[in-house]
C-alpha cells in the first residue's frame, strides 16, 4: 500500500452471519473530494465507522497517509458520523473547545476560524440545546475542522440543511479542498450533490465497492455521457450554437425552460466557454444527475457480487 | 497508550463533569450533608443542655459536642447511602450516559486510546469524590467550630481525617464498579439496577455467613471481612481499627473492575 490519503483493503465487518461490509477496497488520493455513494443499508456508515476505528473490523486494513496505527491515524482525521451529537448544556464554542482538548491540537483562533467557516460566529455563545438541526449539522462540520485535520470524513454532511445551507456547505468543502489542500471523503445519497462536488466517486452496494473512479471516467467506461442543464437568455441562438459545438448534443428540455445537453469529451466549463465564444450568454448551468444516476443504478443493481 | 496531551483530556472531562447538573448536585448534597449534620448536632446539644431532649438514651448523656464529633457524624452521613449512590449515578451518566446519547463517539474519533479515555474519566470522577469529601468535612467542621467553639482536644482529628481519606478508596471502588456496570449494561438505569443486585447479593452473602457462624460452622466469621459491603466501609477503621482485609478487598475490587471495564471498552463498538 502506498501513501494515499486513505486506503482501505479487504475491509470486512460482519453482524452474525451477515456481512455489512464484505471486503471493501477503496483509495482516496490526497486532495480528492471523494463521494461515497450507496443505497440505504449498503454499508456506507458501517464502513466509515470501521475506518475511524469506532467499531472493530473482522478483517482488512486501513491506512491513512500511510499510517497503520488507528490512534495515530485519527490525529490527521476530522470526522462527522451521522447526526452529530453534542454536550447540549454547553455552548457551541465550548463544544469546539472540548474538541480541541481531545484532539490535542488547535486553539482559540482555530475555533474562531471553524465557527466563521460554517457561519455560526453569531450564535457561538448559545447553548447547543437551542440549536436547530441545520445549526447542529454545521457545528458538527466545524468540530470536524478543528484540530487541523488533513482528511475530513463526513457522513451525510448536508443532512437536515435547507437548500441555502447545503450550498454553503458544498462551497465550504470546495474551498477547503482548494485552499487547505484538505482531502474530503464524504458519504451521501444525493447524486446531484456528489456529481457537483466530487472529483471521484465510489459506489458501494451490499458491502462491496461496485464502481470507483473519476465521474467522467465512470461515465465513459459505461458508454454514458455527462449531462448538464443550461439556462440561456436567447434560446434560439443557443440551439443554433449547440449544433456547431463539437462534443455537445442537445437532447431535450429540462426544468424551468432550461436545455438539457449531453457532453462527450467536453466538461461543463468547456461548454460554457464555447457557447460564450459563440455569442450565447448563459445565466444558469446545472450539472445533470441523469448520467451519474445511470452509473449508480448499474452499480447498485447489476454488479453486486456479495450477498447481503 | 497514554498520549502526551492526556492532561488536556482530563481537563476536558473536568469541564464536562463540573458543568453537568449531576456533578454539581453531588457537590451541593455533599455540602448539605455537612450543614444538616451540624444543625442536628447543635439542636441536640441545645436540647440536652436545656432538658428539651429527654429519654433513656439521653439521660446522663456524656457526649462531648465538638467540631470533631460533627465531622465524624458527617462522615457517617456522607457515606450512608446518599453520596455513594450519587457517585454511582454520576459515573453512570459520564460513561453509560455518553455511550447511549452517542457523545462518546465524538471522543472516540479523536487520537486517543480507549484506555486513556476511560482513565481520564476515572481521574475526573475521583476529583469529584475528593471535592465532595472536602465539602462535607469543611462545612461540617466549620459549622461545628461555629456552634461549639474550638475542641477541647485535637487528638482525634488526624484519625478522623484518615477516615475521610479512606472514604476516597471506597469511592474509587464504587466508581470503578460503576464503570464496569456501564460497559456491561450500556445504560444509566442498567447500572443502577446492577448495583442494587450486587449490593443485594453481598447482603445475602453476609447474611448467609452470619447464619453459618451462628450454627457454629468454623471459618464462616473469618470470611465476613472479605465481603464487598464490609470492605466498602473501610473508612470506619478510623474508629474501629484499620483492617487490612478491607483495604485489600477495596483496592482489589477497584483494580479488577477498572481492568475489566477497560477490557470490555477496548473491544466494544461505539455507536
Amino acid at each position: 500500500m502506498g501513501t494515499h490519503a486513505l486506503e482501505v483493503k479487504g475491509l470486512v465487518r460482519r453482524y452474525g452471519a451477515r456481512a455489512a461490509v464484505g471486503g471493501l477496497d477503496l483509495v482516496v488520493e490526497e486532495g480528492d473530494l471523494y463521494g461515497f455513494l450507496g443505497p440505504n443499508g449498503a454499508g456506507k456508515t458501517t464502513a466509515i465507522r470501521c475506518i475511524l476505528g469506532l467499531i472493530r473490523r473482522d478483517a482488512g486494513e486501513v491506512q491513512v497517509f500511510g499510517e497503520r496505527d488507528p490512534v495515530a491515524q485519527r490525529a490527521t482525521v476530522g470526522a462527522m458520523v451521522e447526526t452529530p451529537r453534542f454536550y447540549d448544556w454547553m455552548s457551541g464554542r465550548e463544544n469546539l473547545r472540548l474538541a480541541t482538548l481531545y484532539a490535542g491540537r488547535g486553539g482559540e483562533p482555530d475555533i474562531d476560524a471553524a465557527l466563521h467557516a460554517v457561519g455560526l460566529t453569531e450564535r457561538q455563545r448559545d447553548k447547543v440545546r437551542g440549536y436547530s438541526l441545520g445549526m447542529r449539522q454545521r457545528l458538527g462540520i466545524a468540530r470536524a475542522l478543528v484540530g487541523k485535520p488533513r482528511l475530513l470524513v463526513l457522513d451525510e454532511p448536508t443532512n437536515g440543511l435547507d437548500p441555502r445551507g447545503m450550498k454553503e456547505v458544498r462551497d465550504l468543502l470546495r474551498e477547503l479542498c482548494r485552499r487547505e489542500r484538505l482531502t474530503v471523503f464524504l458519504s451521501s445519497h444525493l447524486l446531484s450533490e456528489v456529481q457537483s462536488l466530487c472529483n471521484r466517486v465510489g459506489i458501494i452496494d451490499r458491502g462491496l465497492l461496485t464502481a470507483e473512479g473519476e465521474v467522467n471516467a465512470l461515465l465513459a467506461a459505461r458508454g454514458l455521457k455527462t449531462r448538464v442543464e443550461i439556462g440561456v437568455t436567447d434560446r434560439r441562438a443557443a440551439v443554433e450554437a449547440l449544433g456547431r459545438v463539437p462534443g455537445a448534443t442537445l437532447i431535450g428540455d429540462g426544468e424551468g425552460g432550461r436545455l438539457v445537453v449531453e457532453l462527450d469529451r467536453l466538461d461543463a466549463a468547456g461548454l460554457n466557454r464555447l457557447l460564450v465564444q459563440a455569442g450565447v450568454d448563459l445565466h444558469t448551468l446545472v450539472p445533470g444527475t441523469g448520467s451519474l444516476e445511470d452509473v449508480y443504478l448499474q452499480a447498485t443493481s447489476q454488479e453486486a457480487g456479495v450477498s447481503g | 497508550m497514554i498520549p502526551v496531551h492526556f492532561p488536556n483530556v482530563v481537563y476536558a472531562e473536568l469541564l464536562k463533569l463540573y458543568t453537568r447538573s449531576a456533578g454539581l448536585m453531588t457537590l451541593a448534597v455533599s455540602g448539605l450533608v455537612g450543614m444538616v449534620v451540624a444543625a442536628v448536632a447543635a439542636w441536640l446539644e441545645y436540647g440536652i443542655r436545656t432538658g428539651m431532649v429527654q429519654g433513656p438514651g439521653v439521660q446522663g448523656d456524656t457526649t462531648q459536642f465538638s467540631a470533631i464529633l460533627v465531622g465524624d457524624w458527617a462522615l457517617y452521613g456522607r457515606n450512608f447511602f446518599v453520596l455513594p449512590l450519587m457517585l454511582l449515578l454520576v459515573t453512570a451518566t459520564v460513561v453509560a450516559g455518553e455511550y447511549t446519547d452517542r457523545t462518546l463517539r465524538e471522543v472516540a474519533v479523536r487520537p486517543l486510546s480507549r484506555l486513556s479515555i476511560l482513565l481520564a474519566k476515572l481521574l475526573a470522577l475521583l476529583s469529584l469524590s475528593a471535592l465532595s469529601l472536602f465539602f462535607t468535612f469543611g462545612i461540617a467542621f466549620g459549622a461545628g467550630l461555629a456552634a461549639f467553639g474550638l475542641p477541647a482536644s485535637w487528638e482525634l482529628l488526624p484519625a478522623l481525617l484518615a477516615g475521610y481519606a479512606a472514604s476516597l478508596l471506597s469511592d474509587l471502588a464504587i466508581i470503578c464498579l460503576g464503570m464496569l456496570a456501564s460497559m456491561l449494561m450500556g445504560g444509566v438505569g442498567g447500572v443502577l439496577i446492577s448495583a442494587a443486585f450486587l449490593l443485594g447479593a453481598d447482603l445475602a452473602l453476609r447474611g448467609f455467613l452470619t447464619a453459618l457462624n451462628f450454627f457454629g460452622v468454623s471459618g464462616a466469621s473469618g470470611l465476613l471481612p472479605w465481603t464487598l459491603g464490609h470492605a466498602l466501609d473501610v473508612w470506619l477503621g478510623w474508629k474501629d481499627g484499620w483492617e487490612p482485609q478491607r483495604f485489600i478487598v477495596v483496592v482489589g475490587v477497584a483494580i479488577g473492575a477498572f481492568s475489566l471495564a477497560q477490557l470490555r471498552f477496548s473491544r466494544m463498538d461505539v455507536p
